[in-house]
């Protein structure tokens, strides 16, 4: 099992990589339940695989597609649907300067 | 040397360069839509795929992508590993990015050279959106238009050579064809040392010019902290192309941050050796290679034919008009005078009116002793600008040199006469006096006098009046 120490600085740097403001409760919430997911990962420790790296159990490689004339994908809409907030076609999130 | 080289010396510049430039392709390097992120309106060429709706998937690498990026590596005399590579997921949050990831790849090209710069390695990725950060606008047309970035050794040594390399280096790559058209303006990370100082990295500067007003400006803000006494510390600067200064990035994420991990969406991918002597066999003459044959060919100097070779468009320009000219005269004119003015009007000869048969007949002209150099280059400036056939420029511009000899005695006897101190200083051992008439007889006759007959007519003459 790997040793991890999940302290207000780790909750401080990964909440500003995700960019969210978290309460001190948010914090005490998030520090619970990051032990938890890393306790229940450690299973994977286990495994015995070996010196080699090991990224891909399969072993097909070189999955490659011809270019061609482009094929419009023909829901656009259903996508925009999904944005928030839209004006003039642009999706508008916070500002950022 | 580089150009500048010498300006920087005391400095211990250290400059090197992340280029991105987008690879051309009709779709977009995981999905079928289209790459033209400009024409199009805002999130129309978009679909679950580039856009990470969920529950979607990656299609297979476009192959188109990846040979115009092999292409790319092989022109550079990079080596392809010999590893297969694999797609890498980059984690980071920000509007232009829907997936909260960047699909990048690993180097799959590395240790090649382009004008005396290490091309460390080469790699493949996805661009992000367009996010227009004022505004708080974001447009997906763009999310997944093949990208290839180029990562240089520190060995650039001046702003100014930055500029000539990123100039050249785009040149090549539009020679190429491997690039998209309308992507002229390139996408560096620019790194930058001085005095053995910590490297400080610029980030996002969107065009050459750009680059080399950023390192003006990083230069002279590190020697003034270093004066003050302060040190450099490793940071990320941002570059605000308005007001052309950099700026501290506050928030910085590091190797770490990014999370890195193989994208289990994606096969590895492995370049064969049949597959690289396939793309080599298509590429065109290396600029190593070209190197080696201009010199021999055309017994032309080094520096000459590194100024002709770093721009493909001019090497081939060259041989064209070196079939009907003198190929010394023709390099040297090619390398010097007209890569001069194409760079100061920011053209290429492929974009520029000048043609191979305006320096072969400009070089006839000179041989046959009717054009002056110091006039040649102002001829080359307007067939530049202009196009028009030289006879007609020069025609227009009166340039045909006098060298009939009663017309030069006539203006000889003209300027002693008007300058009789001059003759007398002459007379009595002063040297410059002979300069002094020469300049004056090549005003009078708007620098089109045959400058060694005229010298010669001169002296004559002034020994004459003895």
């Amino acid at each position: 099992m790997v040793e991890t120490i999940i302290d207000d600085n780790v909750i401080e740097r990964v909440s500003e990589i995700a960019r969210l403001k978290l309460s001190e409760k948010e914090k005490e919430k998030f520090r619970e339940e990051f032990e938890r997911i890393l306790e229940e990962f450690s299973v994977v420790d286990e495994i015995k695989v070996g010196e080699k790296e090991l990224y891909y159990v399969i072993e097909n490689v070189n999955v490659l597609r011809k270019d061609s004339e482009p094929k419009p994908f023909n829901k656009i809409n259903d996508i925009k649907n999904n944005f928030n907030k839209k004006e003039d076609g642009f999706i508008v999130v916070p500002r950022n300067l | 040397m580089q150009l500048h080289e010498d300006k920087y010396k005391d400095l211990n510049l250290k400059i090197g360069l992340e280029i991105h430039v987008q690879l051309k392709t009709e779709q977009k390097i995981f999905c079928e839509c289209s790459t033209d992120y400009i024409n199009s309106s805002p999130n129309n060429n978009i679909c679950p795929i580039c856009t990470s709706q969920p529950g979607s998937k990656p299609m297979g690498v476009n192959e188109k992508a990846l040979e115009n990026l092999l292409k790319i590596g092989l022109f550079f005399g990079c080596k392809a590993y010999e590893k297969p590579f694999y797609v890498q997921r980059k984690h980071y949050f920000y509007p232009d990015l829907p997936s909260n990831y960047q699909r990048t790849s690993q180097p799959i090209l590395g240790d090649g050279n382009f004008m005396g710069v290490g091309i460390w390695e080469i790699h493949i990725e996805e661009d992000p959106g367009r996010y227009e950060l004022r505004e708080g606008k974001v447009d997906l047309n763009r999310c997944g238009v093949p990208l290839a970035e180029i990562v240089t050794a520190p060995d650039i040594k001046s702003p100014e050579y930055a500029r000539e390399f990123l100039r050249d280096l785009l040149l090549s790559l539009e020679y190429l064809g491997v690039i998209r058209g309308e992507s002229g303006s390139i996408r560096a990370d620019v790194n930058i040392s001085i005095m053995g100082g910590n490297r400080i990295e610029i980030k996002n500067v969107n065009s050459v010019k750009g680059v080399y007003k950023a390192l003006k400006y990083e230069i002279v803000r590190q020697k003034a902290v270093l004066q003050r006494g302060g040190t450099i510390t490793m940071e990320t600067r941002h570059f605000d192309e308005g007001s052309m200064i950099t700026k501290t990035l506050r928030k910085k994420e590091t190797v770490a941050d990014y999370r890195y991990i193989p994208d289990p969406d994606l096969v590895p991918i492995y370049i064969s050796p049949e597959k690289l002597q396939e793309i080599e066999s298509v590429l065109p003459e290396s600029p190593h290679n070209k190197k080696k044959r201009f010199m021999k060919e055309y017994s032309l100097g080094e520096e000459i034919v590194d100024a002709l070779i770093s721009d493909l468009y001019l090497s081939d320009f060259f041989e064209e008009s070196a079939k009907k000219s003198n190929p010394i005269e023709s390099g040297k004119w090619c390398a010097t005078e007209l890569k001069r003015r194409l760079n100061e009007k920011n053209l290429s000869v492929s974009t520029s009116k000048i043609t191979p048969k305006h320096i072969s007949d400009m070089i006839g002209f000179i041989e046959r002793g009717e054009l002056s150099v110091k006039n040649a280059k102002w001829i080359i400036e307007d067939a530049v600008d202009t196009g028009e056939d030289i006879t007609s420029l020069m025609d227009k511009k009166n340039f045909y040199q006098i060298s009939s000899e009663d017309t030069l005695l006539d203006i000889i006897e003209k300027v002693m006469g008007d300058n009789p101190k001059a003759v007398e200083d002459y007379k009595s051992g002063n040297e410059n006096a002979l300069h002094f008439l020469f300049g004056k007889v090549v005003n009078e006759t708007e620098g089109r006098a045959e400058p060694s007959k005229t010298i010669k007519l001169l002296k004559d003459k002034l020994c004459m009046v003895n």
